[in-house]
């Protein structure tokens, strides 16, 4: 297969190629109209070679003519009759000889607007197709085998440059690795031959003068005073700004409207969380009404007026007066014969959440009466609400579903709305971001559903994009910013935290290697890339008596790794000991608080200690099972809160005194863990599914006097963290640590009883000698067992 | 070859497409003027401005619904009629371009050989 450079269509192409050229059509047409003056003034002052002079003219305007009717419009018009027939008029110009391969296609296909468009929204480097398409003469063949293939596939009368580019494409040796480097795969850059067929159709629909009904349309319809106040005509607004959005869903869901209101229903509630889209079908809905020509007569250019609530209550002051003004609206409505109403919010008139006034008996009396035709969204649970309390009302509403849109239906939208969003800030949108856009927005992004949530995220990452390319890079940072979450791989600073997470979780834990070194590797495994993703970054179990630094441990990652102490959300789970206590878990905000699923909605990259985990009720504990176990919680209104961010930690002292008298016996403790799981589940502490969803059961181990030393130690250094603003330093002899040591030592306790002793004796001593003016600014305070005792006595 | 490709779309499918912007123009004036609509509509009361209609206020209703229908009438009509013209126009110009259009490319013939007659003259 080759193609025909002599065939007519392939000259035109180049003929087109050349009289769309600035410079040769400057000089083209320029010497046709200077023909044209030129003969016009010979023609007035009766000069008899003004004939001749006009012939120039002439051809430039006949060349013109037939440029607009026939060269620019190569592209529509095909035939079948072999590759040049149908083949891409810039291609097929580009192609000078007979020596076809697959690298002289590209040199034909490269100066095309798809070229740049894979390049700008797939990053797809030319060098891909510089460096690795064959030069030998006759590969060309394969090529159109493969766009041959493509073209029925996407069912095109034509071969687009976008499909001899794909073709291209695949037919490099190796293309899936070097696609896998960019985050790609064929399928996706195939189906950016429907999406730029999708932009280049928007743009013909943009620039296409419609009509929507004519002059006369509305001339046989009322005057809407009152709506053209306090409404938003969403027919106007679509016949002004146009109405681009075209896919499969929506179309649905407007079939749906259109034959259950064509067919008598007059009220129809789209039900549907908020994103979803239920506005959007309202617009394609008001598009359809005006635009096609085989919509049934009653619902043919009906026009939609949508009434919010907060502008309707900001003009009345009482429920009263409100009424009255509904009231005259519908009336309104109805006397112009050409108006459906649309409550976006309905729940407000239906005496539902802040704000609201019952208007429930003034829409049942225009529902029960079917005169005029309302449409209404609302969320499930506020259609549930109305079903529940007002049952006749939500007999009269037909439902109708709208679902959230799964990820190739989101992909499919965000490609038609992002040229808005471009167009706005200036920037491009790739590919890969869309769909990075996507997955962060269904994890992060849970007051929306997609595809308004993915949309959102694009909307905030456009000022982030430094360069004018929004990548999921961009994508990413906007996210991490936005939500304090880590979503971009570890780099620089970060890594060698991470590289040496243990040594500086051991400043602030004394020991405990087994319980430091398992929180690091699941830090380490999460944000190198290698831990699912779906799951919690890490969930641990420590066990081991009090004062053994459980609590420590984590105010310790949270510190080092999360930012700040702050990091750390903490449920004391005594708090929750009945089945009554679920309903406070779950509420995300209690009165003026947040409740714990507040606390990881605002941060959700946090360390979350479940302290006590063995005192909650067993119907708490199995809330926590699909926490542990998908790293997502329902709230009180059935949303999902993620938890895929977080370090889960239990800690509970189930099992301690076993603990400790293995230790006094010497036990290994990884033997200890088996037998200590096994007694916590037969004396029915906690159950095996709950104990089975920890990544890792992590023993504490009770410290030994030599370790509480340690904990002095760090306690001391505390104290001069807040000394240090004073510049004084306090300073422990090693016999006065080993007697406060042992002064405070208790076995039950462990070092719990040491911060005590410190702030007894260490703290009480330091506070009289400043207040005495007796230490001087810059020096250390040191401190042996002399001065506790003497302490001790006064 | 450009001369040859140029006559040879100019007498066949340019012929048809000058002639199919004619009809295009009457399209758009009859969705423009919604002709359909007017004569659907002609005698339809002006924008639903009409007065209820009791036993009581018979004559009164019927006179006010009469000049609602009247104004409406009178606008439409003077849209048909606006919309009647310029179709006409168009089916004018649209015949005068049919009957030129295979006599320009002569032009390109018959003025140099017009000019140097005159010339000889």
């Amino acid at each position: 297969m080759k193609v025909n450079i002599n065939s007519a269509r392939a000259i035109k192409s180049r003929y087109a190629k050349k009289i769309n050229n600035k410079k040769f059509s400057l000089g083209f047409y320029g010497a046709g109209l200077l023909s044209l003056f030129g003969g016009l003034a010979l023609l007035y002052l009766e000069n008899k070679l003004a004939g001749i002079v006009l012939v120039p003219a002439i051809f430039t305007m006949m060349a013109y003519i037939w440029d607009k009717g026939e060269l620019s419009r190569l592209e529509e018009l095909t035939d079948e009759f072999g590759l040049e027939g149908k083949l891409d008029p810039a291609i097929l110009a580009g192609i000078k000889n007979d020596s076809q391969s697959a690298y002289a296609i590209w040199q034909a296909a490269k100066d095309t607007p798809a070229r740049w468009f894979f390049q700008n929204r797939y990053m797809l480097h030319p060098v891909i197709f510089d460096e690795y398409l064959s030069r030998e003469p006759g590969t060309a063949e394969q090529i159109w085998d493969i766009a041959n293939d493509l073209q029925k596939q996407y069912q095109r009368p034509d071969l687009p440059a976008s499909i001899v580019l794909v073709a291209l494409l695949k037919s490099i040796p190796g293309v899936d690795d070097m696609l896998r480097r960019i985050k790609l795969d064929l399928n996706e850059v195939e189906e950016g031959i429907n999406w730029i067929s999708s932009i280049e159709s928007k743009r013909k629909l943009a620039r296409q003068k419609q009509h929507y009904g004519g002059l006369a349309r509305d001339w046989a319809y009322g005057y809407t005073p009152i709506l053209r106040y306090l409404g938003r005509n969403i027919t106007e607004e679509v016949q002004f700004q146009g109405f681009y959005i075209d896919t499969k869903p929506h179309n649905q869901i407007v079939d749906q409207m259109i034959n259950a209101m064509g067919s008598g229903t007059s009220s129809i509630t789209l039900v549907g969380e908020i994103g979803v889209g239920k506005t959007t079908c309202i617009h394609a809905l008001a598009n359809r009404l005006i635009e096609d020509r085989n919509v049934s007569k009653s619902m043919k250019f009906r026009q939609i007026v949508a009434l919010d609530a907060p502008s309707l209550l900001a003009q009345t002051k009482t429920p009263g007066e409100l009424e009255g003004l509904l009231i005259k609206i519908i009336n309104e409505a109805q006397r112009a014969k050409n108006i459906m109403l649309f409550f976006d919010d309905a729940h407000v008139f239906f005496g539902q959440g802040s704000g609201s006034v019952d208007l429930s008996n003034t829409l049942q009396q225009v529902l029960d009466s079917g005169s005029l035709k309302i449409i209404f969204a609302l969320t499930p649970r506020q259609w549930q609400q109305i079903g529940a309390n007002n049952p006749a009302i939500a007999s009269k509403l037909k439902p109708l579903q709208v679902p959230a849109a799964g990820e190739p239906e989101t992909i499919h939208i965000l490609r038609d709305q992002v040229l808005f969003i471009e167009h706005k800030r200036g920037v491009l949108f790739t590919q890969q971001a869309l769909k990075e856009a996507y997955r962060l927005g269904s994890r992060y992004v849970d007051n929306q559903a997609m595809p308004g949530a993915a949309l959102n995220v694009l909307e905030a990452a456009a000022p982030v994009a430094s360069d004018g390319y929004v990548t999921p890079e961009v994508v990413q940072q906007s996210i991490e910013s936005t939500f304090g979450v880590k979503i971009q791989q570890s780099s620089g600073d970060e890594s060698q935290t991470l590289l040496h997470l243990e040594d500086e979780l051991h400043k602030y834990v004394i020991n405990q290697k087994q319980a430091v070194s398992v929180i690091a590797n699941a830090l380490r495994r999460s944000r190198s890339g290698v831990g699912n993703p779906e799951r919690p970054v890490g969930t641990f179990l420590f066990l081991g008596p009090t004062g053994v630094g459980k609590t420590e441990l984590s105010k310790a990652l949270a510190k080092v790794y999360f930012g700040d102490e702050t990091s750390i959300i903490r449920a004391d789970m005594n708090q929750f000991v009945s089945p009554e206590d679920i309903k406070r878990l779950i509420t995300p905000i209690l009165g003026e608080q947040l409740g714990l699923l507040g606390q990881i909605r605002r941060r959700p990259f946090s360390v979350i200690l479940l302290d006590e985990i063995e005192k909650a009720h067993k119907s708490v504990i199995n809330l926590l099972l699909q926490m542990l176990d998908e790293g997502v919680m329902r709230d009180v209104d059935n949303k999902p809160v993620s938890f895929k961010d977080a370090i889960i930690i239990a800690t509970s002292n189930a099992g301690a005194d076993r603990i400790r008298k293995a230790i006094d016996e010497k036990q290994d403790l990884v033997g200890l863990q088996g037998q200590l799981v096994d007694h916590i589940i037969e004396q029915q502490i906690f159950t095996p599914e709950f104990v089975n969803r920890f990544d890792e059961v992590v023993i504490f181990r009770p410290l030994t006097q030599e370790e509480l030393i340690q904990v002095i130690d760090l306690i001391i250094a505390g104290i001069n963290r807040t000394l240090d603003k004073q510049k004084v330093q306090v300073e422990l002899s090693e016999p006065a640590k080993k007697w406060l040591v042992e002064k405070g030592y208790d076995a039950k306790l462990g070092a719990r009883p040491m911060r005590r002793v410190v702030q007894k004796y260490v703290e009480n001593i330091l506070a009289r000698r400043l207040l005495e003016r007796s230490v001087d600014s810059g020096s250390s305070i040191k401190l042996d067992v002399a001065d506790f005792e003497a302490l001790g006595e006064s | 070859m450009f001369a040859l490709l140029l006559l040879s779309w100019w007498y066949g499918r340019g012929w048809l497409w000058v002639n199919r912007q004619s009809v295009n123009y009457l399209k758009t004036i009859d969705e423009v003027f919604s002709v359909a609509t007017l004569l659907k509509t002609l005698f339809a009361p002006w924008k639903q401005i009409q007065s209820a209609t009791t036993f009581q206020n018979f004559i009164q209703s019927s006179i006010d619904n009469f000049i609602s229908r009247f104004i409406g009438a009178t606008v439409r009509l003077g849209m048909l009629l606006t919309a009647l013209v310029l179709s006409l126009l168009v089916v004018f110009l649209g015949l005068i371009v049919a009957i030129i259009w295979p006599l320009i490319p002569l032009l390109l013939v018959a003025l140099p050989v017009i000019s140097i007659k005159m010339g000889g003259a």
